[in-house]
């Protein structure tokens, strides 16, 4: 009987843990789904490369996915690369709307920023399917990534990155509100990261997307990441030459 | 040169109320007068200061609006001060550091050390005046400019006639508070918890709101019949403070408030090394610079000076039960800080801890949008759930150009009756100080205003405990107003004010 009592015991602390960490972190499914875009985007890949490459890669990409196939391929990347980013926000956007709706005012916020990552990417993404472009087009578009990553505008771009402005508190305006702070936040995210993601939307199959794509991840999380004196590691020369690194080892991919 | 051996501490930063007990030019202060004239012969005239020792180059650091009207950071080492954020009293010693050193240097003396300005004292309420050095308007007085309100120039109490009570109950608050950051949003004595320093950051700390930003603001600013700021001096803006030679005596003050409050037990935040390893640069003698992080400066022996007192104000020490050492007599008398302060403040003190991140976080339980702040009708915030547990009101995203020096700001007040009426009912009081310079976005911050949050959980009880606490919050806002003596003509027609909160939200936190 006393083994089954500290069981329960256990299990109840173990469930009274999982509720204060739930509780803090109301932006975790924001996490899961960028997981299961990230698999999902594995998959679709190794599909994709394995069936283009007698297509010749060689020659130039674009074509190998049908304009609906690149919209989907720029959606996936948009989950697994993006929402890591806007993860703090969304918690911020959570925890500081009405508790009764922090849920909703998270996933509203979520769908204003996704909303402006799809509309500037799916034009390109599906255009881009429909034409060949030359190999080394993706790992020059990156070096100029790199280039932007340490000019000032971009700079500026990324200190902004955490702006929240909430207001409404209530009904469809606080609704309104959420999806206004997201697109606001999706948009000063397009100008800070789009042009890294650019390369991944004109040449989604090319060889060197993938990995292209976790290293790009990698650098942006670095940046973003909480510790000493982030305003003298974002957007200075130490991403920038990574991106450049990269950028580099795809043009010989 | 980046500090890394342990200086000795062999200078004691004073009191000036003490210093000037017998004369009111001492030798410290005739040295800093003369100081203050070799760095202003230092500058090179009209246009970019240029010479880092110079006095205009030395406020620059802290803030220069540039020709948009926003923060000049084209000297990197410009428009660097922190504000609302976790790196505000940490810079802020920095700069003082940085700034001794350059003294002692235009001196030739490495044993000056700059005193300290007392002026919300809650034993001592009589020396909210500036002192009398500070004041003697000559020619060649170094430490005097017409550049501050007329009230402070002529002697008279800085605040005005805003009670001194609600100023010296806003330092109780600060020095009561057990945390000293979080990015909970909640009121914390450093300010909050931030991934990026920023010139303006947003979310004060207890101590930066009052007694910083009030002297800043009610130094600097002449006030109309309303309270509404009408001719704003150099205290009254980050890119103008650190010209008046008051600046550095009132921060020196503060400097050594946080360390009063490290004494009284709390801890900082060592853990967090996203605060303690971010490391700040100042120009300094000759040339060089020097480099501290935050860990660095935490100590002031290591920068190579102590407080002459670190006694932390009665109320707060009886609040507290850290009673303050018995004191030397003195000629001056003493005004204790009455009980029921205390025992306000004992309520209020929260558990000290050095987390900076609660096991729970706050809920919101109520929030109003796009607040006027000179409006006279109460706000009232619809409230969802009656949560318990200790209650915050958060006053969000202050912006605007015009609007009174300060707000004290009352919870539940019956209606048709003034809120002055109703002492026990006040929350605190919301500084305007900064609310210009956050309202435009610059390259460190993106215009999101200035953020200030209450610990309201004592009117809360109060209004329980009479059955008036219900489904609506109302909040009242009262300009802190300008003294009838101090009013002149030209002092009718302040600005039409204008400034907002983007939401004022309702808090409860299970601490």
């Amino acid at each position: 009987v006393s083994t089954l009592a500290v069981a329960r015991l256990a299990w109840g602390a173990r469930v009274a843990w999982l509720r204060r960490w739930h509780a803090r972190h109301p932006e975790s499914w924001v996490y899961a789904v960028a997981v299961v875009a990230g698999v999902v985007l594995l998959a679709g890949h190794g599909t994709a490369t394995h069936g283009s490459s007698s297509g010749g890669m060689h020659a130039g990409h674009g074509q190998d996915l049908t304009p609906a196939a690149a919209a989907g391929h720029w959606t996936l990347m948009v989950l697994a690369m993006m929402l890591p980013m806007a993860a703090p926000q969304t918690r911020v956007v959570a925890l500081r709307s009405l508790w009764v709706r922090r849920h909703r005012a998270g996933l509203v916020f979520v769908v204003g920023y996704v909303v402006v990552w799809l509309g500037v990417g799916l034009p390109v993404a599906t255009v881009a399917s429909a034409v060949v472009l030359p190999v080394w087009l993706g790992p020059a578009l990156l070096g100029v990534a790199a280039l932007w990553h340490v000019s000032g505008w971009r700079r500026r771009a990324l200190r902004r990155c955490g702006a929240v402005r909430l207001r409404a508190a209530r009904g469809t305006s606080a609704d309104a509100n959420c999806l206004d702070v997201g697109a606001r936040a999706g948009w000063i995210c397009v100008v800070a990261c789009g042009p890294a993601m650019l390369p991944m939307a004109l040449q989604p199959t090319a060889p060197w997307s993938l990995p292209v794509m976790v290293g790009v991840l990698g650098v942006m999380l670095a940046e973003r990441a909480p510790g000493p004196d982030p305003a003298r590691r974002m957007g200075r020369a130490g991403p920038a030459a990574a991106l450049a690194a990269i950028a580099a080892a795809a043009a010989l991919t | 040169m980046r500090m890394t051996e342990e200086a000795a501490v062999d200078r004691v930063r004073r009191n000036v109320a003490k210093l000037t007990r017998q004369e009111d030019w001492p030798e410290t202060l005739v040295a800093y007068e003369r100081a203050v004239g070799l760095m202003r012969a230092a500058d090179p005239g009209p246009g970019r200061p240029s010479v880092p020792t110079g006095w205009r180059y030395q406020a620059a650091i802290h803030g220069l609006q540039g020709p948009d009207g926003r923060a000049d950071t084209s000297d990197p080492l410009w428009s660097t001060c922190q504000h609302g954020s976790w790196f505000f009293l940490p810079w802020h010693r920095m700069y003082l550091a940085a700034f001794e050193q350059i003294v002692q240097h235009h001196l030739g003396d490495d044993s000056w050390s700059l005193p300290y300005w007392y002026s919300i004292d809650p034993d001592r309420p009589r020396r909210a005046i500036l002192p009398a050095a500070f004041r003697e308007d000559r020619v060649d007085n170094n430490l005097f400019t017409t550049e501050r309100s007329r009230r402070a120039n002529r002697g008279r109490p800085f605040y005005g006639v805003l009670p001194f009570e609600q100023l010296s109950s806003g330092l109780g608050d600060a020095l009561a508070a057990g945390r000293y950051a979080t990015a909970d949003g909640l009121a914390t004595f450093g300010g909050g918890k931030r991934a990026r320093p920023a010139f303006s950051g947003e979310e004060q700390g207890l101590l930066e709101g009052t007694p910083h930003g009030a002297v800043h603001v009610l130094v600097g600013s002449d006030l109309d019949r309303s309270g509404n700021i009408t001719r704003s001096g150099w205290m009254a803006s980050f890119f103008t403070a650190a010209l008046d030679p008051i600046f550095w005596l009132h921060h020196a003050n503060l400097d050594r408030l946080w360390q009063v409050w490290i004494d009284l037990g709390n801890p900082v935040p060592r853990r967090q090394r996203a605060w303690m390893d971010t490391t700040f640069t100042f120009p300094a003698p000759e040339g060089a610079s020097v480099t501290w992080s935050v860990a660095e400066v935490l100590d002031t022996g290591n920068l190579g000076y102590r407080y002459d007192d670190l006694d932390p104000p009665s109320g707060v020490g009886a609040a507290l039960e850290r009673p303050a050492r018995p004191r030397v007599a003195e000629d001056e008398p003493t005004t204790p800080t009455p009980q029921r302060e205390v025992l306000r403040l004992r309520r209020q003190a929260t558990r000290p801890t050095e987390e900076t991140d609660l096991p729970v976080p706050p809920r919101v339980i109520g929030a109003v949008s796009d607040v006027r702040l000179s409006s006279t009708v109460q706000v009232e915030i619809p409230l969802t759930g009656i949560d318990q547990g200790r209650t915050y009101l958060r006053v969000e995203g202050v912006t605007g150009s015009a609007g009174a020096a300060t707000y004290v700001l009352y919870l539940g007040v019956p209606t048709n009756e003034p809120p002055t009426r109703h002492p026990e009912l006040r929350v605190g009081i919301l500084t305007t100080f900064g609310v210009l310079e956050a309202s435009v976005p610059g390259d460190q911050h993106d215009g999101d205003g200035v953020t200030a949050t209450y610990d309201v959980t004592a009117v809360r009880g109060l209004l329980q405990a009479e059955g008036r606490w219900g489904d609506v919050m109302g909040v009242s806002l009262v300009a802190g107003l300008a003294e009838p003596d101090d009013l002149e003509e030209a002092d009718v027609d302040a600005p039409a004010p204008d400034m907002r909160a983007r939401r004022l939200a309702v808090l409860v936190a299970a601490l």
